[in-house]
């Protein structure tokens, strides 16, 4: 195993075909965020096992992760535990967003090699440490957590934690799809990212998640995540083209790969690869104690840290949350 | 005949005798820099201390709401409040957390853990999971129907608790961090808690970004933001087994908080009594008044924050780039 391991999401199995495997050591197979997403791996039987099937065959030792219903009803859990039962020992991990399927996947099936997803609103080592019994081995954590809380939470915690490392954020996960509130027509005709705006401000409505428009970026940081022993990084890839997931692979990796080795990284060069990659800009903000669409860093035109700190001064400030 | 608890909120002092008086069983405040409200309408534990001795003489309970995503390097002072918290009196916390309420059950085990509808809990499994590490009773979200909750009550075999008002929010609530994302700031009390100011889901004011006058591709869209009222389905949901209707209101006036607890003590104590020949038309006239009331409280709040909302959009730095 390598010391690091970039992961990405693909929602389907033509896009999984597209995907540069030599890139990635773990594929997250599905769209946990819509059900209804066409032609999505994670609904099908037949998919997840052609799926597993053309992974394995490129490369025996990328993991499959298998992905589930972020938010099942009552109604949904039918078909998607069923669905689980016949296929949970055909796939190498299964990342779970939802308490209920992590029990039953747990309790129910025995299965432990469990990844909690990014909805599943993981803040701190406690919380980890209770899931632990649950069968997670590796989870994401909130975005809106800082550096110094990520760290703690690695340093204290018994399960490895995945880095959000870029791509559209994930901000918030709805009962109804957006999307076919704004437009008429079938899924496989009207389904694609809608960027919705105020003044400044921009979402990226994916039809039940809601997503940054702008691309989350630790780019001018890894070296310091890898340094601090974090081995997990993934890319956001759900509803991104095959070309964006792969070029920023691509960056990562080769970033990843000098930083480890010593070799002299073209870091300059490679951010400017990644800057064209990007259509709304760039943000990390939560990283450093501020909104998250803030962009903390000496690159990409970058707020510097350090005045981002200055204000902060503690006590005195109650009247301010109202 | 089947006992149903009304829970009424606990604001202030007064709000919480006028609860008391006018028939609630329980009365849930929200302890000051750990629940989803604002410091105004957060209680000191000298306050909640003052609370439990009225609802000793009414022979009524207290519950603290410290439902917020605190953490990982507050969990000292978090025990540190949840032990003076006993010591005072109250009978049950309303968390968030599953650390917490793992934390909690495991330092003060005479208290009653209730989950906050902010963890999402919404199916069966769901419920099953948290009663498995200890929780007591659940807030249900208020996407939910009837059916739904019966069936998580009936096969969780947990207590459930569902708000009689509420609205839902364009996500489900517990799952959005789109006011963090364009505001979050850190910043600490006199007893050291971190505000999180802009993050409702760590305790800072939520600046309701989902009220922003969004468009696409030029055109104004809304994104949906729900009244949630049970007036007219009450007796199905008394049929789906709740344990527990909850009033929210913490922000209100406490005269209408007294009304409002006096009118639903009322229509539940005739829909009990009277199973089959309940006549819902009755109360008609004087839920359209009490509603009235409610709304233009709600509406103050409204205007708040939408100007809040466009105040923030001057000031939010915009990335640089792009």
């Amino acid at each position: 195993m390598e010391e690091f391991v970039l992961s990405t999401h693909v929602e389907t199995l033509e896009k999984l075909k597209g995907l540069n495997l030599e890139l990635f050591g773990s594929v997250f197979i599905g769209d946990p965020t819509c059900s209804l997403y066409p032609e999505n791996i994670m609904v099908s039987e037949e998919r997840i096992l052609k799926a597993v099937d053309f992974v394995k065959s490129k490369d025996e030792r990328i993991e499959v992760v298998l992905c589930t219903f972020a938010e099942p009803r009552n109604k949904d859990l039918s078909w998607q535990l069923t669905l689980l039962e016949r296929v949970f020992d055909k796939v190498d991990f299964i990342e779970v967003h939802n308490m209920g399927v992590l029990r039953f996947l747990s309790k129910e099936l025995g299965f432990s090699r469990l990844i909690m997803g990014f909805f599943g609103n993981i803040y701190t080592h406690k919380t980890l440490e209770v899931l632990k019994d649950f069968g997670i081995v590796r989870s994401f954590l909130n975005p809106e957590l800082s550096i110094e809380e990520i760290m703690f939470i690695k340093e204290n915690s018994p399960v490895d934690i995945i880095i959000f490392a870029h791509g559209k954020l994930p901000l918030g996960i709805s009962e109804s799809c957006f999307i076919k509130e704004v437009k008429i027509g079938e899924c496989r005709d009207i389904c694609e990212p809608l960027v919705i705006e105020s003044a400044k401000w921009k979402l990226a409505s994916f039809g039940f998640a809601t997503f940054s428009a702008k691309d989350w970026n630790i780019f001018e940081y890894t070296g310091a995540f890898l340094l601090k022993g974090f081995k997990y990084f993934h890319i956001q890839g759900l509803r991104e083209r095959i070309e964006y997931i792969n070029k920023v692979a691509y960056i990562y990796k080769k970033v990843c790969s000098d930083l480890i080795s010593g070799r002299d990284s073209q870091f300059e060069d490679l951010a400017k690869e990644l800057l064209e990659t990007t259509r709304y800009g760039f943000c990390n903000g939560y990283l450093f104690r501020r909104a998250g669409s803030r962009y903390v860093g000496r690159l990409f035109g970058g707020e510097e840290p350090q005045t981002v700190y200055a204000d902060e001064v503690k006590g005195g400030f109650r009247d301010e949350k109202d | 005949m089947r006992r149903i608890e009304i829970l009424a909120p606990g604001g202030n002092i007064e709000m919480a005798r006028l609860a008391f008086m006018n028939g609630a069983n329980s009365v849930y405040v929200g302890l000051a820099g750990w629940s989803r409200r604002t410091r105004e309408y957060e209680l000191t534990f000298d306050e909640i201390r003052e609370i439990v001795e009225i609802a000793d003489k009414y022979g009524k309970t207290v519950r603290v709401a410290m439902n917020t995503n605190f953490s990982s390097l507050e969990y000292p002072i978090f025990v540190s409040a949840i032990r003076k918290l006993r010591e005072i009196g109250v009978s049950a916390l309303i968390l968030n957390e599953v650390g917490a309420c793992v934390v909690a059950k495991e330092e003060v085990p005479d208290l009653e853990v209730h989950l906050s509808a902010g963890s999402n809990a919404i199916n069966f499994e769901d419920a099953t999971f948290y009663r498995s590490i200890g929780v007591d009773m659940i807030v249900m979200p208020c996407n939910l129907r009837p059916e739904e909750v019966k069936e998580i009550k009936e096969r969780a075999k947990v207590k459930v608790e569902v708000f009689l008002h509420s609205n839902t929010c364009f996500t489900y609530l517990g799952k959005c961090i789109f006011s963090s994302y364009f505001r979050y700031d850190w910043v600490y009390d006199e007893w050291n808690k971190n505000l999180f100011l802009g993050s409702p889901n760590r305790g800072g004011y939520c600046h309701r970004i989902c009220k922003a006058k969004w468009s696409y591709d030029g055109k104004a869209v809304t994104l949906r933001n729900d009244m949630f009222l049970v007036f007219e389905e009450l007796a199905m949901w008394v049929k789906a087994g709740v344990d527990c209707f909850k009033i929210q209101g913490r922000e209100y006036n406490p005269r209408i908080i007294g009304e409002i607890v006096a009118f639903y003590r009322d229509i539940i104590g005739d829909i009990l009594r009277n199973d089959r020949g309940f006549d819902l038309s009755k109360y008609t006239e004087r839920w359209l008044s009490l509603n009235r009331e409610r709304e233009l409280e709600r509406e103050k709040r409204t205007i708040k924050v939408l100007r809040e909302v466009e105040m923030l959009q001057e000031v939010t730095n915009p990335l640089a780039l792009v």
